[in-house]
Order: C-alpha cells, then sequence, then structure tokens
C-alpha cells in the first residue's frame, strides 16, 4: 500500500516537473477580473481563450484569470454561459490587465440549466462535477414552496436523500458527515432547520453551488465523499437591488446594492412565522386548561456580506452568517396558595464569521487569505418551579436542567493560484484549524425556598485539538488530448497525546477521443478526522460532532473512477461514469446505544469499513425553452463491523439499487414558466426484529417463570428488510409579471402530486384484534407527506 | 399593500394546516413469521443447587403465538461424544442430576421436543479459578447519590489463554436463625465490568490475560448492618455465557427506546434459540 501511494507520488511529481521545464520562452501575460455587467459580480469559470495560439484559461473562485501567451497578435475570446461571448483583438507585446464585464444574453437565459458551467463537458480534467446556478434553484418545485440548495443537489445522479423530505446527503455509499459543506470557503457542520426538513441555506443568497463526488482536486480535503462548494452572492456593486419572498412558511428578503465606487454589500434574511400565526390557539389552548402559557417553533437565517476594493490588486471580503432554530413551551398555573410553572425547549444553530483578502502577488500569482470563526451549539433546557403553603408556610421548589453541545473552529488558510503558463495552473496552499469540541455536559440545579439543595455538572469534558494541511496541484495540458490534474494534499490531525497525518495522493486525468467526447479516470484518496455521531435518518440537533481519539482513528477511504463525457446534439450534454470507493474506520453507533451521549461516548462508537460502487448516467439539456436533465444512478453499499451483525458484511442502510430523477424546465412564454421533478429510489434497508424470546435468567427455573410475560425481540442479520420503493412527482408554475417598479412572481406547487405514500419510518404498533380478542403486534410503514400544496409571492426590484 | 400582505398570511396558515392535517399515514406491512423453534436457558456448574434449565419457545417477532413454557422436553447431556445424561424436563428433574463435569472437558446439549427441531449447544467446562486473596479497601469514594461506596479487591492468577469470569457479591446475615443473602450488585471501572441480567459483574481477561488479576469492585451499602459478612464468588465462565447474558440485557434495555440500535441476542444454540452456560465458581466469605 505504501509502495503504491510513493509510486504514485513520484509520477506526480514527475509529470508537474515535466510541464513546468516546458516554461522556458518570451512571453506576455493578460490577467485580469470578469464580472457581471448588470450586478459587478465577479464571474467564476469564464472561458478566456486564444483562438489563434488555441490556448485557454477560466476565471477561478474569485473571477480572476492569467494567461500568458507568446508575444504575437491575440483573438481573444470570453464566454460564459448565459452571456454574451466577447472577442477582443490586439497585438500581445506587453503585460495587460483586463478588468472586463460580461452582458448577459437576455434575462430569461438565466433559467437556462446550467450543468457544468466552469468547462464543456468534454473539456475539464475534472470528473464528477456538477454545478448548479441561483436561476436554476430557484426554478425547481420545492417542499412547502421553500428553495433548498441542498434538495435540489439531490435531485443529481450519485447524491440520495437520506429520507422523505431529508436534508442530508449520502454521496456515492458515504454518510452525510462526510461530505464537506462550504459556505464561501469555510466549512458550515449542521447544515439543517426543521429537523432536516430544510437547510440552512437562503436560497436567495447564493451566487452559485458546485458538487464534487469524486476524483477530488488536492485543495479540498477533510472529509470522505464529497465537496459541496455554496458560494454566496457578494453583492451588487452597480445599484441597490432587492428581492423577496413570502411562502406557506417563511418569509424572505435580500437587499444588495454599492456603498460608494468601492464598496458593495448584502443582506439577507429568512424567519419562518407559524409559532407566530399560531399564537393565539395556543394561547386559548393553554387557558381552556385553566392555566396560561406559549408554546412555538420557528428558525430563522441572517447573511451579511460587505466587500471593499482597495484597488486591482487587493480586495476584502467579509461575510458573517447566523442561523437559529428554536423550539419552546412555558406554562403556568396559578393556584390559591401558589403556583407550579414548567418551561422547556430546545435550540441549535451555526454562527460563521469570514474574513477574506486577496491580493494580486504579480500577473501570475494570486493569492487569496481567509480566517473564520464557525460555531455550532445544541442546547436544551428545562425548568420547574412550584409553589405552596404548607404547615411551615410559603414553600418554594425550582428544579433546573441545561444541556450544552457544540463545536467551535477559529481557522486561518492562504490559497495561492500560479499561472506560469496557458498549460499550467498550479494551486497550493496551507490551512490550519483550531477545534473546541464540547461533547455535551449536563447541569442539573435544584432549590428549596431560595437555598441551593444541588448543583452538580456531569457529561463529556471539552476535547481540543488542532487540524492542518497543505496541498500542491497543477491542472496542466500535455496536449490537446490529454490534460492531467495532479497533486497531493497532506493532513495532519494533533490531539492532546496523539497526532494523525495522511498523505493523499489525488489525479484525474482526461483524454479526447474527438472533438465531442473525451474519456475521463480518477484517483483520489481522503482522510477525516472528525465524526459525526447520528442516528443515520433525521438530521436531528443532538447529532454530536466529536474528534478522532487514541481509541476512534480517522476515518480514511480511496475513490476511483472511470467516465466518458460528451457534448451531443449541440443542446445536450452526457456522462457516464463509474466509481468504486473503499472506507476505512466509518463510524457507527455499537447495538443497543442510542444517539442521546450523555457520557461515555467513544464506548458507545465502533469503526468498521465501508465499500460502494456503482454507475451513474447524466444526461442534461443545457439551453433552450425545454432544459433539465435525467440521472440515474445504479450502485451497491455496504458496511462492515467487527462489533455488529456478527462481523458479517451487510448492506447500508442507504444501498439503494436504483435511483432516478428527472427534471424538466419549460418556458411557456416570457410570462409562465412550468416545472416539474420525478424521483424514484429503491426502498431503505432497515433493521427488523426476526424472533421474540425468553428472558432468561440463571436464577428463575421454568416453574417459576412462564416466559410468556417476559420476553425480548432480537434482531438477525442487519437491515435484513427493503421498505418499499419511494417515488413521487413535483410540480411547479411561476407566473411572472414586469410591473413599473419591480417584477413580481406567483408560484404555485404541488409537492408529491399523486399523493404517494411514501415510507418514512417502520415501527412496530399493539393494536387489539376484536376477532382475536386479544392485542396483536403488526408492523407498520409510516408515511409522512402526502400532496402539499405551495403557494409563494416573489418580488425582485 | 398591507391588506395584500393580510391576505397572503390568511392563506398560508390555512394551507399549512391544510397540509400538516393528518401527516402521518400508516401503511400495515405483511411479513411471513418464522416457525417456532425451542428456546432453551441452560446453566450447570459444580454448585449442584445452581443447576438450572429452562425450555420455552422462541417466535416471529410478530407472531401472535406466545413464549410458552415447554416442559416434557427430552434433555441430554453429552460429555465427549458419550452421553452423560439424560432427563424428562420437570419440576423435579434436576434434584436427581447428581454429576460432576469435568474442567477442559466437551459438553454437549441437545434438547428434543415433539413438534420443534431438535436443538443442541457444545461448549468446553471452564477450570476452577481460585480466588489468592480478597479484602476490603481503605477508600473515599462517594456515590451518585453522596452515599458510602465500599470496595473488595480481588486477586486471582488468570490461566493462559482467553478466559472470561463473572464476579458476584452477596452479604449474608442471619435473621430468626435463618442465613440471608442479599446480592450486592457490584461495579467496576477499571476493567469495564458489565452487568448482565442477574446482579454478576461479567469480565473478560484482555487486560490481564496470563497475569495476575486485581480486580477492585465497588459497591453501596445502604441497607446492611456494618458487620454482616460480605460473600464473593468468582465464576470461572464460558463465553458463550458471557456473550449471551450481556446481548440478552442490553436487548431488554433498548427495547422500548426507537433510537436506540438493533441489538443481536447471541444465543450459542444451533437450531434454536438460547445459551448452554457452564461455569466454574470459587468463593469466600470476608469478615466484616
Amino acid at each position: 500500500m505504501y509502495k503504491q501511494k510513493f509510486r504514485i507520488t513520484s509520477l506526480l511529481f514527475f509529470l508537474i516537473l515535466c510541464g513546468l521545464n516546458l516554461i522556458a520562452q518570451e512571453k506576455y501575460t493578460i490577467s485580469g477580473f470578469i464580472d457581471d455587467a448588470s450586478s459587478g459580480e465577479k464571474l467564476i469559470g469564464v472561458n478566456i481563450y486564444d483562438l489563434n495560439s488555441e490556448q485557454g484559461v477560466s476565471t477561478n473562485t474569485f473571477g480572476f484569470f492569467s494567461l500568458t501567451l507568446p508575444q504575437d497578435s491575440v483573438l481573444l475570446s470570453i464566454s460564459y454561459v448565459g452571456y454574451k461571448t466577447e472577442v477582443l483583438t490586439f497585438y500581445l507585446d506587453e503585460n495587460i490587465e483586463l478588468e472586463f464585464e460580461l452582458e448577459g444574453e437576455n434575462e430569461l437565459e438565466e433559467f437556462s440549466i446550467v450543468g457544468e458551467r466552469i468547462e464543456k463537458i468534454e473539456e475539464s480534467t475534472q470528473m464528477s462535477r456538477i454545478s448548479i446556478s441561483s436561476a436554476q434553484l430557484k426554478q425547481i418545485p420545492t417542499l412547502l414552496g421553500e428553495n433548498d440548495v441542498l434538495k435540489a443537489i439531490q435531485l443529481l445522479p450519485g447524491v440520495q436523500s437520506g429520507g422523505e423530505g431529508q436534508s442530508g446527503l449520502y454521496v456515492r455509499g458515504g454518510s452525510p458527515d462526510q461530505n464537506l459543506i462550504l459556505m464561501d470557503g469555510v466549512p458550515v457542520y449542521n447544515v439543517s432547520h426543521l429537523f432536516g426538513f430544510f437547510s440552512v441555506f437562503n436560497a436567495d443568497a447564493i451566487r452559485d453551488v458546485n458538487l464534487i463526488k469524486g476524483g477530488f482536486p488536492a485543495r479540498y480535503g477533510g472529509r470522505l465523499s464529497s465537496v459541496l462548494e455554496i458560494n454566496m452572492k457578494e453583492g451588487n456593486t452597480k445599484e441597490l437591488k432587492g428581492a423577496g419572498s413570502i411562502s406557506t412558511i417563511a418569509s424572505k428578503l435580500t437587499l444588495e446594492g454599492p456603498v460608494g465606487e468601492k464598496t458593495s454589500f448584502l443582506v439577507s434574511g429568512r424567519r419562518t412565522y407559524i409559532d407566530v400565526l399560531a399564537r393565539p390557539l395556543i394561547a386559548a389552548a393553554f387557558s381552556n386548561e385553566g392555566g396560561s402559557g406559549t408554546a412555538g417553533y420557528n428558525f430563522y437565517d441572517l447573511n451579511f456580506k460587505v466587500n471593499h476594493k482597495f484597488s486591482n490588486k487587493d480586495k476584502l471580503y467579509f461575510s458573517m452568517y447566523n442561523g437559529l432554530d428554536r423550539f419552546f413551551v412555558r406554562a403556568r398555573s396559578n393556584y390559591d396558595d401558589g403556583f407550579n410553572e414548567f418551561e422547556t425547549g430546545f435550540n441549535w444553530g451555526n454562527l460563521a464569521f469570514i474574513g477574506r483578502w486577496n491580493h494580486l502577488i504579480s500577473e501570475k500569482l494570486f493569492s487569496n487569505v481567509t480566517f473564520n470563526y464557525t460555531r455550532y451549539q445544541f442546547g436544551t433546557f428545562a425548568s420547574f418551579e412550584d409553589e405552596y403553603t404548607d404547615q411551615n408556610g410559603l414553600v418554594n421548589e425550582a428544579f433546573e436542567l441545561n444541556y450544552d453541545s457544540g463545536i467551535y473552529d477559529w481557522s486561518g488558510k492562504i490559497d495561492f493560484d500560479y499561472y506560469p503558463s496557458p498549460a499550467h495552473h498550479i494551486r497550493f496552499g496551507v490551512q490550519h484549524t483550531y477545534h473546541d469540541f464540547n461533547p455535551g455536559l449536563f447541569k442539573v440545579k435544584f432549590s428549596s425556598n431560595n437555598q441551593t439543595e444541588l448543583e452538580q455538572s456531569f457529561g463529556n469534558s471539552r476535547v481540543y485539538s488542532n487540524e492542518f494541511y497543505t496541498y500542491i496541484e497543477d491542472d496542466f495540458e500535455i496536449n490537446n488530448r490529454l490534460k492531467i490534474n495532479a497533486g497531493l494534499h497532506f493532513s495532519g490531525f494533533i490531539l492532546k497525546d496523539d497526532t494523525y497525518t495522511s498523505l493523499q495522493p489525488r489525479i484525474s486525468v482526461r483524454y479526447k477521443i474527438s472533438d465531442k467526447t473525451s474519456i475521463k479516470g480518477s484517483y483520489a484518496a481522503m482522510a477525516q478526522y472528525i465524526h459525526l455521531l447520528t442516528n443515520q435518518g433525521i438530521g436531528l440537533p443532538t447529532d454530536l460532532w466529536v474528534p478522532s481519539t487514541e481509541r476512534i482513528k480517522p476515518q480514511s477511504s480511496f475513490q476511483g473512477a472511470i467516465g466518458i463525457a460528451s457534448s451531443i446534439f449541440k443542446k445536450y450534454e452526457l456522462s457516464v461514469e463509474g466509481f468504486y470507493k473503499e472506507m476505512d474506520n466509518v463510524v457507527s453507533f455499537t447495538e443497543g446505544s442510542s444517539l442521546f451521549v450523555l457520557e461515555g461516548w467513544e464506548e458507545k462508537v465502533t469503526q468498521g469499513s465501508g465499500k460502494a460502487y456503482g454507475a451513474e448516467v447524466f444526461l442534461q439539456k443545457k439551453k433552450g425553452d425545454f432544459s433539465g436533465w435525467i440521472g440515474y444512478t445504479l450502485s451497491w453499499n455496504f458496511r462492515q463491523f467487527d462489533d455488529l451483525n456478527e462481523g458479517n458484511v451487510f448492506p447500508f442502510r442507504y444501498d439503494r439499487r436504483h435511483d432516478i430523477s428527472v427534471v424538466g424546465i419549460y418556458k411557456l412564454n416570457d410570462r409562465i414558466n412550468l416545472s416539474a421533478t420525478w424521483v424514484y429510489g429503491t426502498g431503505n434497508a432497515v433493521s427488523l426484529p426476526d424472533l421474540r424470546v425468553p428472558g432468561f435468567n440463571e436464577n428463575v427455573a421454568f416453574y417459576q417463570e412462564d416466559f410468556s410475560y417476559n420476553y425480548v425481540n432480537t434482531f438477525g442479520e442487519r437491515n435484513n428488510f427493503r421498505m418499499r420503493a419511494y417515488h413521487r412527482f413535483d410540480f411547479n408554475i411561476d407566473l411572472r409579471k414586469q410591473k413599473k417598479r419591480y417584477t413580481r412572481v406567483w408560484s404555485f406547487g404541488a409537492y408529491n402530486v399523486y399523493n404517494r405514500k411514501n415510507p418514512f419510518f417502520l415501527q412496530t404498533r399493539d393494536r387489539f384484534d376484536s376477532e382475536k380478542n386479544k392485542v396483536v403486534t403488526e408492523l407498520v410503514e409510516v408515511a409522512l407527506f402526502p400532496v402539499i400544496p405551495s403557494i409563494a409571492y416573489k418580488f425582485e426590484f | 399593500m398591507k391588506n395584500l400582505f393580510n391576505k397572503i398570511y390568511v392563506l398560508a396558515f390555512v394551507l399549512f394546516f391544510m397540509a400538516c392535517e393528518n401527516l402521518e399515514v400508516v401503511v400495515p406491512i405483511d411479513i411471513d413469521d418464522p416457525d417456532p423453534v425451542l428456546a432453551v436457558g441452560a446453566y450447570f456448574s459444580n454448585d449442584m443447587d445452581s443447576y438450572n434449565v429452562t425450555v420455552s419457545q422462541a417466535v416471529g417477532a410478530l407472531s401472535d403465538l406466545e413464549n410458552n413454557n415447554q416442559d416434557s422436553a427430552l434433555i441430554q447431556i453429552f460429555e465427549e461424544g458419550l452421553l452423560f445424561d439424560e432427563f424428562i424436563l420437570n419440576r423435579f428433574a434436576l434434584e436427581d442430576f447428581d454429576q460432576n463435569f469435568i474442567p477442559g472437558n466437551n459438553y454437549k446439549l441437545q434438547v428434543s421436543k415433539s413438534g420443534f427441531e431438535t436443538i443442541s449447544a457444545e461448549a468446553v467446562y471452564p477450570s476452577l479459578v481460585e480466588i489468592d486473596t480478597a479484602y476490603f479497601r481503605e477508600n473515599n469514594v462517594v456515590g451518585e447519590f453522596n452515599e458510602e461506596v465500599k470496595q473488595v479487591q480481588i486477586n486471582f492468577q488468570d490461566p493462559v489463554g482467553s478466559n472470561f469470569y463473572e464476579i458476584k457479591a452477596y452479604i449474608g446475615y442471619e435473621f430468626d436463625s435463618e442465613t440471608y443473602f442479599y446480592p450486592l450488585y457490584p461495579s467496576n471501572e477499571q476493567f469495564n465490568g458489565q452487568r448482565g441480567r442477574g446482579e454478576g459483574l461479567f469480565f473478560s481477561d484482555e487486560n490481564f490475560e496470563g497475569e495476575l488479576a486485581e480486580i477492585i469492585i465497588n459497591y453501596s451499602d445502604f441497607e446492611v448492618e456494618e458487620d454482616a459478612e460480605v460473600i464473593l464468588e468468582l465464576r470461572h465462565i464460558n463465553e458463550e455465557y458471557l456473550l449471551f447474558d450481556l446481548s440478552l440485557e442490553l436487548a431488554f434495555n433498548s427495547n422500548d427506546n426507537p433510537f436506540s440500535e438493533p441489538v443481536q441476542v447471541k444465543s450459542n444454540i444451533e437450531n434454536g434459540f438460547g445459551v448452554f452456560a457452564l461455569w466454574n465458581s470459587d468463593i469466600v466469605v470476608l469478615e466484616n
């Protein structure tokens, strides 16, 4: 294994050095930024291509590009899907800096599907990558009219949802904790609102989304299964713009605009309001019971971003995200001689502060420095106060329980983009994160007549660790047919007494077999030092992030993929990929453990291995009145743990043999847009008890106890039962009208149009059977969402 | 504008509650019940008073059948392949069972009952592991409820190879000329001793394999008089007994928790369910 790694590593360095040796001619550099003409937003992945020399590059995450060409006349084409292509002609005899703006083709073109924005699918070395634009997100039918980036990602091949309505992503056999979800380059830990039914990302504040399922470039690390980059809007630099919506469950408002010539801002907020609407009804219900009280649930998100351009070489970005879910119940009953008051609830949320500084060191070297603080916190509380009078007088008794868990990160990194020649794009950088884990602490207090009788804390102590990585990668073109992205990622995790390190080679190769078709292959080794203790299903806030320890080792994986990518019939793109992935040290709860980890979480966790393989087909139409895609995944997914299932291999809960998604968006005319999705997935594998067995005990003889009354269920093979298949059809219609000062859209939709009773979970229930005249136990599938209509009013100005 | 917002709010509210109404739909699922199989709990040791054999039936988890006891089953025990003893199970059957198990020998249990497939299990009878020393330890440990926690240390030589133990502790006291035994439910954090179905504490020797074992057990002494004697029993057990007892207890503890991970009860009975448990025990009495 080590020999193999060494050989791959040596090969990568050899290839990089060979490529660099080719750079030895008199050349000049064209560099700069490409912006959107109407908003001033940086455009990512714009193609800048010299038609004379047939050399080109694309813009990076900050809209920067650098193209070095020999002294000669240049016919520079600047193109981007959905924008007018511009061609510049000039003679290149000195270094040139460009600040260029591209104009959109027309407003409605924005709604076209953009599958692989960065380059044509057959050109890019990157495989297993799909991008989604903000406009596309807003077109896909949604649950309760609330656009959701993670729900849209679930419609892509190789990505599965955990269950009905859930936001968790299961990518190529992985689990949700194995996804590196980056918001403006910074990891977000808990991405769920409302127990996983909505994600924390406000679609109005999102610029674009990129998902990488395999062939990971060396600049990414820390998770095994996917990278999901969510880039937030930077803020319009031209004029004040706004957008908002009122949907069945939440309202949103986004404002963005310039502040002077060099600064822009964006502020976006979203809040649910069912608690506000229901408050009078709840108060009335408490009143009917003879007391007073309130209860409710809500969540909110707030995004804020401000950017300042000091010069063409220096730009500063500051962004903040704050989101919180909150559930609470308060009740009070008054009596003649006192009262009784009860309060309970829980809340959880993310907070992130991100600062970034772009600096252009030279026309060929771009740097980005990022500092951030992120926090995910979960807390629950319960208090009870009772006041009454007895023979000794007035008595007041109070009890309080508080629980807190969370993860707090301070992080810094610097990334460089170096463009020595059109054939090379070298990236390198280093990152460090200080983690502070709070795996759960309880505080209990009991007082009587304001005197503390008991005050105690118990739970898991905090764990502090340092995580770092460094990387280098080169995306280089050997000739017109062969292009390679090769790199190394070295990472480490330092605990008090333990240090783990990992060297991860990465390589992706593209070979064009014709102008429209290429074959691609990739290999990526990954390591993950933090783990999520979760119940494998619903995204509960009690899910706990914990670090690797002396006992719990880091997770690792390798994934190989091979595929073919082709542009067909001008407007279609087809990719077919096969993948094979092995994972080590994946975590699971031990038998009988539950998700509420009070103390000693390490004892409740076991580690094993996983294996997934399969094939994906993705056919998409990117332009025209009708656009959309069909995705199909055929896959197998297994787990093996020495401590589970008697050490035997078993199917993972989300071992889904067939997964199909069909997405269609149709622009009927300038005012009406129709969209629909249909999804199908093989049923989840779940464990059912197979036998009801007597509760033997050495001390109890058979004539002393009838085991009819002392029995328990035992499970057989793990995940031995398949739930019924999941399928659903959603539909949406947007009615758009340009008003004098703004554009309004009425959006009507329906989730699960044909009212399929999709299984959410299985359970056993006791029921009295009148024919048998006794209580019988039966197995039932519980379905959650029937057909759900939605309506939303949206406006933009 | 205000009017419009009011209308939207009302509409949204109505739609939301329409959507939420009867969200949960229950779909009954039919699955075939497996046939009932014999279930046996067979416990044998060097103490004839603790022999115990119980025969019942294991049925499908969703079956209408009950786990009725099955008396009149034929119990056969073979030693190194030869019939060792046999009897029909009834209330008094074990009173006549008078056999000495020999350490290191292989024993096979076979249970037959008409209407069921014959079931069997094999196990090796463990050697006697004697307690070298046992004594009370001075300590200042305080329990969860601020009660005094007492400690006893037990030392013994662990034989070569994988071994498994159960430690039991009782208080013995006289009342009306009778001796009563009160289980102490000991605990141990030192080697992660685990509680099973009964009052014993189970260990494997992974932390002291082939060495002198020095095990400290804790117990909370709430009600028993200070001068009562403490009886310690060290059982050298077969691994299957430990696995069965701990997993069965885990299944009972997690059975009603919908969030707990599934538990496989680890039976060592072929074609059926249950345990064939063997142990060899040494007992010491500590005077307070």
